[in-house]
């Protein structure tokens, strides 16, 4: 692999990606989108309330979800929570963060 | 991990190459370091007029990549608020980057009605989750409020018991009268927090009296069923009971709100509130502030900080 410019510092080959470490990347990152969804993340975190919602982590549709295939076979990688309004969905996806487990 | 928040006031903006493009941001910003292909295509979009983004062909393929590097988590929040002709689209994006990546796991909320939209789009890999709030969460969302009460001179064990108990019943109750209210609560408050935010807006309620007798005959009048009418009629009170010119801006920005036809920009609605009848001259010094404004209606309006919009 050569240089692509010289603003680049190393490289480092994992599963067939050249990283690379660059000088410009907030600009480079800026580029990808203009969102930025951590400002509502944020208020998610702060208002919500520690462990209002972990029933969630106890059903077999969760654990499947999270543990990956082998539950009968079938690989659910996608989890998909769904309800009325106000009932607190924004909310309980939180819980299921890989950090909090 | 990585999260994306779709909502409906900024649709626009959150087009599929926005959102899989800040999947991506958030998940290179993890690393420390960036493909060298992205690098490359970045400097060499540059130099044509305007730049050029990144197709979402590319950006789907290097999410694959490199969520097959470790086991990552992709939260989308409210895909129903998504524009309904960009969600097959995102779904087979991420339908995509799962068959790169078998480890990866996607977590999705939204409304029921696009349940099947999005079981089809990721065809067989979804397991659905009714979601509703339970009574049980609803009281330990109230313990953990009355835990952080500014005023706990005000609370005893017999009157927070109360509390405890009241409060959750009131709320199954008043669960249809919410529903006949749905356009209201939907213009002035946070459409996720619906059960929560009854619940929330009653212990508000209470917990803003300064005395035990006080809270009591508040939490009294709601379990006489006036609930949350109750707790709107205090705070237009409080609105009514401030300088008059106050209760005219209040009451301006609350009629302003509810008769939109889409949610108002922060800067929309002042202008609107500057505009003095029977004035033909547009007086930039009569704009109200959004603090002052915020401040009027007492907690019934707020401003969505990402899309600066009134809720």
């Amino acid at each position: 692999m050569s240089r692509v410019t010289d603003n680049i510092n190393s490289f480092n080959v994992l599963n067939n990606i050249t990283f690379t470490v660059a000088d410009d990347e907030p600009k480079i990152l800026a580029w990808l989108s203009p969102l930025e969804p951590q400002v509502r993340h944020q208020d998610i975190c702060e208002q919500r309330v520690d462990s209002v919602g972990n029933w969630l982590l106890e059903t077999k549709e969760f654990r499947g979800w999270y543990n990956g295939s082998g539950d009968g076979g079938s690989d659910h990688a996608a989890m998909f929570c769904y309800g009325e309004p106000g009932v607190g969905k924004s909310y309980i996806w939180y819980e299921s963060l890989p950090a909090r487990n | 991990m990585a999260c994306f928040y779709y909502d409906f006031a900024s649709r626009e903006a959150q087009s599929p190459i926005n959102m899989l493009g800040s999947l991506l941001k958030q998940l290179l910003s993890g690393l420390g370091a960036i493909p060298a292909e992205i690098v490359q295509k970045f400097r060499s979009q540059k130099k044509a007029i305007g730049g050029r983004r990144l197709q979402l062909p590319d950006i789907v393929k290097m999410c694959a990549a490199v969520t097959s590097l470790q086991r990552t988590f992709i939260c989308v929040d409210a895909l129903d608020e998504c524009v309904p002709r960009h969600q097959l689209e995102v779904l087979g994006a991420l339908g995509q980057i799962l068959r790169g990546s078998p480890d990866t796991r996607i977590f999705m909320t939204g409304r029921s009605h696009i349940r099947g939209v999005v079981e089809r789009g990721l065809g067989g890999r979804t397991t659905s989750v009714l979601i509703s709030s339970r009574e049980d969460d609803i009281v330990t969302y109230l313990r953990a409020r009355l835990g952080k009460d500014t005023t706990p001179g005000a609370m005893d064990s017999f009157l927070e018991t109360d509390i405890m108990k009241i409060i959750p019943e009131g709320i199954s109750e008043t669960h249809v009268l919410a529903q006949d209210l749905g356009n209201c609560f939907e213009l002035y408050t946070d459409r996720c927090k619906y059960r929560f935010l009854l619940a929330s807006l009653k212990v508000e309620t209470i917990l803003r009296e300064t005395t035990i007798h006080r809270r009591r005959k508040r939490l009294n009048a709601m379990g006489d069923g006036l609930g949350l009418g109750d707790a709107y009629e205090t705070t237009l009170g409080r609105i009514k009971a401030q300088d008059g010119e106050k209760v005219k801006l209040a009451m301006t920005t609350l009629m302003w709100i509810c008769h939109s036809e889409r949610p108002l920009l922060v800067d929309e609605l002042c202008h609107a509130l500057a505009v003095e009848i029977g004035s033909t001259h547009f007086n930039s010094d009569n704009v109200p502030a959004t603090e002052t404004l915020l401040a009027c209606c007492q907690g019934l309006v707020m401003v969505d900080r990402e899309a600066s919009t009134v809720l």
